[in-house]
């Protein structure tokens, strides 16, 4: 409660975004603090300001969002506030409350973020990132897949995590498709934590109204692009044994696509077809496609994580 | 506009046992109880709400997500191909914004499954790992909810509430809504899930009637479960397809538990054709 009070401190916070520079007047504690030279300017503002509530010539119209072009989206959520993102570098917001509303910080650095990207023209996958051998390995998967759990169990056994709930795959330089570290503190809930042995006594709240904490795994890693090797899409409360299937074809390309961050937003920001596109450009750089079965429970997982690894550390 | 069927029950009412009948029925074979897509779509899952309105719902608060999801219902009709078959545990009820969660525009009609609540309060006790008094009191809490806030469930908020009220707010839906009794499916199969074929505008000619009831058979159920597992059983329960009978209850309430039942719910008990005198065959009554 005390760390989420200050979520709306006066200045300007500075936060490392998948290599990127973000200013923002809201402390968005999922993100790692800026690192680089103190002078950069910022590549993405984040700032209070009036937001309309609606687009002025909007293409898409939703129950929450709208969009206009591929460089402006507009949130209106009632209880949270309205956020617009323009052109992939400006966040306005206008929150309904003061303090800002305790789940404003994590939608910014979420489906926002995510949104942040789609209009940079990069593919956020909804993915937690795993280093196993120096190779990147997105683990995606619907919400409650149990990404952040499998996560942290690779994370106790030595791998790093260099990225949790967005997964920003890069494939602009030709023949080469890498990832960059983001938000490496995993987001994990009261229950899940129990279950890996974690205490949440002095863990900091990711979210004040349910028991979603950040755990720090340590394991750092150099804040470089790493290769990605596998996109490994988790199925939840699979039948036992755990088992991973190698996915090729169409079945890849429709896996790539369900593990796609905010995808209604993608489609209404025009990219649909960029993303339908990136799946040969991934499959020629090497990236593997695989389906993970995972039984509901922690032998379940652990039998997944074993068998991920044995793949993965061939 | 394709629509939402919606296959509403209190918990261990017979939903499943629907749902498998209407999968045999809508494929016109055997069902494998673990690949139904047909009748698998679930009114609170996460994934289905947070697709559908681009958001990630395990950041909103309960409110939020409570006001949205007639949102989604409506996006799920307007984008739907075919008919959507959709379970929901729910109530019939308003949003904290005052709005029906199920909008008659995006619902067809509902089929809603009722079983003695003498019934489900034994079935569902097996079901939660919990014992049977603990659930008769769930089953007469008006605000009974199931939002767990320790973790992340596939399944968004489930506000079934008091028994009685669960009925008596889908008897009174402002939609088409076909009553399905529990004791009706068991005791008359073949009549009772034609009728709910007509209801829905499913094929409803005897063969396929028939062949749909025997494929969904009880014996058969717990012999799929018993070889594959269920993917929808509760870890916390040791089987899904437990017992699957009419008057099991009275081999295992106490006179006193079904005294208190009757006298919670008897008026939506009669109304539903449940004996409200009736008790449990157990040594103390014997006595």
């Amino acid at each position: 409660m005390q760390a989420l009070a200050g979520w709306e401190r006066s200045g300007t916070h500075a936060y490392r975004l998948c290599g990127l520079k973000l200013d923002s007047q809201f402390a968005l504690p999922a993100l790692p603090e800026w690192d680089g030279p103190a002078d950069a300017a910022a590549d993405v503002d984040c700032r209070r300001g009036e937001v309309p509530s609606r687009l002025s010539r909007p293409d898409y119209i939703g129950p929450v969002f709208q969009t206009s072009g591929t460089g402006e989206y507009l949130l209106v959520l009632p209880g949270t506030g309205r956020i617009l993102v323009r052109n992939g570098n400006e966040i306005t917001v206008e929150p309904e409350a003061a303090p800002a509303p305790s789940n404003l910080s994590a939608i910014l650095a979420g489906p926002i973020q995510a949104v942040l990207w789609h209009q940079r023209e990069l593919l956020p996958l909804h993915a937690s990132i795993v280093v196993i051998n120096g190779r990147a390995v997105a683990l995606c998967g619907d919400a409650a897949a149990g990404k952040s759990t499998l996560a942290a169990m690779l994370a106790g056994q030595g791998h790093g995590v260099i990225a949790d709930d967005i997964c920003v795959v890069d494939m602009r330089n030709d023949g080469e498709v890498s990832v960059t570290p983001g938000c490496t503190r995993l987001q994990l809930w009261r229950d899940a934590l129990t279950e890996l042995g974690v205490a949440t006594d002095g863990l900091e709240r990711a979210l004040e109204h349910k028991q979603r904490y950040f755990l720090d795994c340590g394991n750092r890693l150099p804040l470089q692009p790493y290769k990605l090797a596998a996109v490994v899409r988790l199925v939840r409360n699979a039948l036992p044994p755990a088992r991973l299937e190698r996915l090729r074809g169409a079945e890849a390309a429709q896996a790539m696509y369900e593990c796609v961050h905010t995808q209604r937003p993608a489609r209404a920001l025009g990219r649909a077809q960029p993303i339908f596109a990136a799946f040969p450009l991934m499959t020629s750089a090497g990236v593997g496609f695989w389906r993970l079965m995972v039984p509901r429970d922690l032998a379940g997982l652990r039998q997944a994580a074993a068998q991920l690894l044995a793949t993965m550390e061939d | 506009m394709a629509g939402i069927w919606l296959l509403a029950s209190y918990h261990k009412s017979g939903n499943t046992w629907l749902r498998v009948v209407l999968a045999s029925l809508l494929s016109g074979r055997p069902v494998d109880i673990n690949a139904m897509p047909a009748v698998n779509f679930g009114a609170s899952d996460r994934a289905l709400f947070d697709k559908a309105l681009g958001i990630a719902s395990a950041d909103l608060t309960i409110e939020q997500e409570i006001n949205l999801l007639p949102r989604a219902y409506e996006i799920w009709a307007a984008e739907a191909q075919r008919p959507i078959y959709s379970k929901t545990h729910d109530a019939y009820r308003m949003t904290p914004a005052g709005e029906p969660v199920f909008p008659t525009t995006a619902t067809r009609g509902a089929v809603y499954v009722v079983r003695d609540p003498r019934a489900v309060a034994v079935s569902f006790a097996h079901h939660r790992g919990r014992d049977i008094d603990d659930t008769i009191d769930r089953m007469e809490d008006p605000g009974g909810a199931w939002a767990p806030v320790s973790r992340l469930s596939q399944q968004l908020i489930q506000r079934p509430g008091h028994w009685s009220e669960h009925v008596e707010s889908w008897l009174g839906a402002p939609f088409p809504v076909h009553l399905l009794r529990y004791e009706d499916m068991h005791n008359d199969p073949h009549s009772a899930f034609a009728a709910v074929a007509r209801f829905l505008g499913l094929p409803c000619d005897s063969e396929r009637i028939a062949a749909a009831v025997e494929a969904a058979a009880f014996p058969r159920l717990q012999a799929q479960e018993r070889a594959a597992g269920f993917i929808e059983k509760p870890s916390r329960s040791p089987v899904f397809f437990r017992e699957g009978r009419v008057d099991g209850w009275r081999q295992v309430l106490t006179a006193a538990q079904a005294t208190r039942i009757a006298a919670a719910h008897g008026g939506v008990m009669r109304r539903c054709n449940y004996d409200t005198q009736l008790l449990p065959f157990t040594p103390s009554f014997v006595a």
